[in-house]
């Protein structure tokens, strides 16, 4: 992925938009922001982390 | 982010000089220079150093070294030549030094027009700290990092080349890099590394299932016809956007240069045409002349068988023309020797008498037949006269007929002719009303394409969706242990936001750009009355609604061109956050009075918060100008170009 120096600028656009999208969803919000920031430090291993988010969200999601 | 100095090197016409750009309460510059002094130069030796490329050249400087060229008159020039470029940003507490080097070889300049070498090195220091050198790719990345080569448009605005603002490909290219910029292409990341772990666990909970293994299967083979139709449909399309910007600049360059081949069509049917009646008017004149000599004849001799006609009535009426007698009949009489009214036998002696009464009369009749022969033929020369002469007459009036069509056509032939013979270059005309119409039939056929693979594009994303909701069902029904179900259901929903996520703010962003853009277009256009919306289609196209509702992009004036695309630029530094500089070269040529003056203003309030680098010939830097900047510019400098080498001097 490109670098680009404004991005850190534009970062609230996007987790305001996940806010709006998730609605009263705490579980999605989390997953989604902590994707997003992963993203941003551009860690490689993606899967490993992806699914322990996906993991860890769907039961706290799912006990609520 | 500013650029704090710029120092050039045997670049061009610049030897030796160094533009410091001092900042102040607004960080306004301003560079004046004459056409051919410079102006341009400065933003290409920036180009240049950035992405070793120069957009902003004419056609002549285009084949030319970068080399300063007066060095091959000096008597002892030094055989390798440095030029250098050098461009020193100022980012917070950061100070990042650009510097692209090429060497040539002055002894082969005239063969070998490439350096010897050429090279980008950028150099950072954070305050406090050391310089960090990056050299071959790390330094291109610093320059993406810095200053995206796809995003340079928006930070160099040339008001010389606007149409670029309004071309597809442009678009295409500013869509992308907002992509990048406002972290979509992130979300499409996130999306397409969910879309993966949903596979993996999806392929966990159905691996001992092979009616699931089966939809799966399914699901995997649409996403990959997806993929394919989505990157052909991408292809077709970038084919489409450079066959429209080419037709676009063979338009320009064709203005309104007739189309050679409609004339060749038009010379070739004037000139069957004119062959056409050409034919018809020959034969009417051989049908003259085969006529006309009879006619002569006829009407010299028409007074003298005038003259024996009446005779010949003037005979009859006196009663003194014998009677004709028929002789056939009395020589029948003489051969059947029978009475040819009674039928009784003659006899020797009444034989004898009609063979005295045949001779009697024989001289007699024949003298009679023969006037009235004559009668009869004078009768009808004297009719034909009459006849021939109206045969003759049509045939004048149409050959004088035809004659008229001819010489009309012949006239038009004349003019296209002559019209042909002004057009310069008619070759070159031809070739590109050629390539024009190639390029036209080949964007019909394009599209079709485009519209086939569509179609397919959505018949594919509907089976894999119902594929999709078709597995979802099934796995419900498997019973699998609850966490993994729930996994499955939250990771399903997690795409899901991302993806409405990233469509809205695609959305978002576009109507972002139009609305800013609008609201800037109509700050800086005087006469704003004439519009009432603008418009950015999903290809980060512009247009303009005149106030009847129309599109009306096509139809701006020069002034107003300009100042949309200064706005479009506005816009995309305000939507993006770019703290960049924006240099404009040549920036209100085309603009006056008014709107001159707006813009000034706008220009002077965005200065408070954005390095701005004007570009000016003396023409466009009026005393209005001037008096529009209030004096707020940090810097003002003139360009001058003394024999062929530039220098740039403190405004005085």
């Amino acid at each position: 992925m490109a670098k680009w120096r404004y991005k850190m600028k534009l970062n609230t656009y996007i987790l305001d938009k996940f806010e709006e999208v998730c609605k009263d969803d705490s579980h999605l919000l989390q997953c989604l922001k902590n994707l997003f920031v992963f993203e941003l430090r551009e860690q490689g291993q993606y899967m490993n982390y992806y699914e322990s988010q996906i993991k860890e969200h769907a039961e706290k999601g799912g006990a609520e | 982010m500013r650029i704090t100095r710029i120092k050039l090197q045997n670049y061009r016409q610049y030897r030796d000089v160094e533009v410091d750009f001092s900042n102040s309460s607004k960080d306004l510059h301003l560079l004046i220079g004459d056409n051919a002094q410079g102006k341009s130069n400065l933003l290409n030796a920036i180009n240049w150093c950035l992405y070793s490329s120069e957009p902003h050249l004419t056609n002549q400087t285009r084949a030319l070294p970068v080399v300063n060229l007066d060095l091959l008159k000096e008597e002892s020039y030094n055989e390798n030549q440095l030029v250098k470029v050098e461009v020193e940003v100022e980012d917070d507490d950061t100070i990042i030094k650009f510097e692209r080097q090429a060497n040539y070889l002055m002894s082969q300049i005239k063969q070998v027009r490439k350096p010897a070498f050429e090279r980008l090195v950028v150099s950072k220091q954070k305050k406090g700290g050391n310089w960090q050198i990056y050299r071959d790719e790390d330094a291109i990345s610093e320059v993406e990092y810095y200053f995206p080569q796809d995003f340079r448009e928006i930070f160099f605005f040339d008001g010389e080349h606007l149409s670029s603002y309004f071309r597809e490909v442009s678009g295409k290219k500013i869509k992308n890099t907002i992509k990048v910029v406002s972290q979509i292409q992130v979300l499409e990341v996130i999306e397409d590394r969910l879309g993966k772990v949903l596979t993996k666990k999806r392929r966990e909970a159905t691996k001992a299932n092979p009616k699931t293994q089966l939809v799966e299967k399914e699901i995997t083979q649409y996403n990959k016809e997806i993929e394919r139709f989505r990157s052909q449909i991408s292809e077709l399309t970038d084919t489409l956007a450079s066959a429209r910007n080419e037709i676009k600049e063979l338009e320009e360059y064709l203005g309104s240069a007739p189309d050679i081949e409609e004339i060749n069509t038009q010379r070739k049917t004037l000139l069957d045409e004119l062959k056409y009646y050409e034919k018809l008017r020959k034969d009417k004149e051989s049908e003259f002349y085969r006529i006309a000599p009879g006619l002569i004849v006829l009407l010299f001799l028409k007074e003298d068988m005038k003259d024996f006609q009446n005779k010949i009535d003037e005979l009859q009426q006196a009663k003194q023309i014998p009677p004709t007698i028929e002789r056939r009949l009395v020589e029948k009489i003489i051969e059947d020797k029978k009475c040819a009214i009674c039928e009784s036998e003659l006899r020797e002696k009444n034989l004898e008498t009609v063979k005295n009464l045949l001779e009697s009369i024989k001289i007699s009749s024949d003298l009679a037949r023969v006037l009235n022969e004559q009668d009869k033929m004078l009768f009808s020369n004297i009719s034909q006269i009459k006849a021939k002469r109206k045969t003759l007459e049509s045939i004048v009036k149409d050959i004088s007929s035809f004659k008229k069509m001819e010489n009309t056509k012949r006239g038009l032939f004349e003019k296209v002719d002559r019209d042909f013979s002004m057009i310069p270059n008619p070759g070159e005309i031809e070739k590109a009303w050629n390539k024009r119409r190639d390029l036209s039939a080949a964007i019909g056929r394009t599209n079709r394409d485009i519209g086939s693979l569509q179609a397919q594009l959505k018949i594919a994303i509907e089976n894999k969706n119902n594929k999709e909701e078709e597995l979802s069902r099934q796995i419900k029904k498997l019973g699998l242990a609850k966490a993994l179900q729930n996994e499955i259901d939250f990771c399903e929903k997690a795409l899901n936001a991302v993806n409405i996520a990233k469509l809205e703010l695609i959305e978002d962003t576009r109507e972002n750009v139009r609305k800013s853009t609008k609201e800037k277009f109509f700050e800086l256009n005087f006469v704003s009355d004439n519009y009432t919306d603008v418009l950015l289609n999903e290809n980060y196209e512009l247009d303009v609604i005149h106030r009847y509702g129309i599109g009306a992009a096509g139809g701006l004036s020069g002034a107003e061109r300009l100042l949309l695309a200064l706005a479009y630029i506005l816009a995309l530094h305000e939507i993006t956050n770019l703290d960049s500089p924006l240099i404009i070269d040549t920036p209100i040529a085309t603009v006056a009075g008014e709107n001159r003056l707006n813009f000034a203003k706008v220009l002077a309030k965005i200065s408070e918060s954005k390095q701005i680098v004007l570009l000016l010939t003396p023409a466009e830097y009026s005393e209005e100008l001037i008096n529009s900047f209030h004096g707020s510019f940090a810097t003002r400098r003139r360009i001058i170009c003394k024999g062929s080498t530039s220098s740039v001097e403190e405004y005085r």
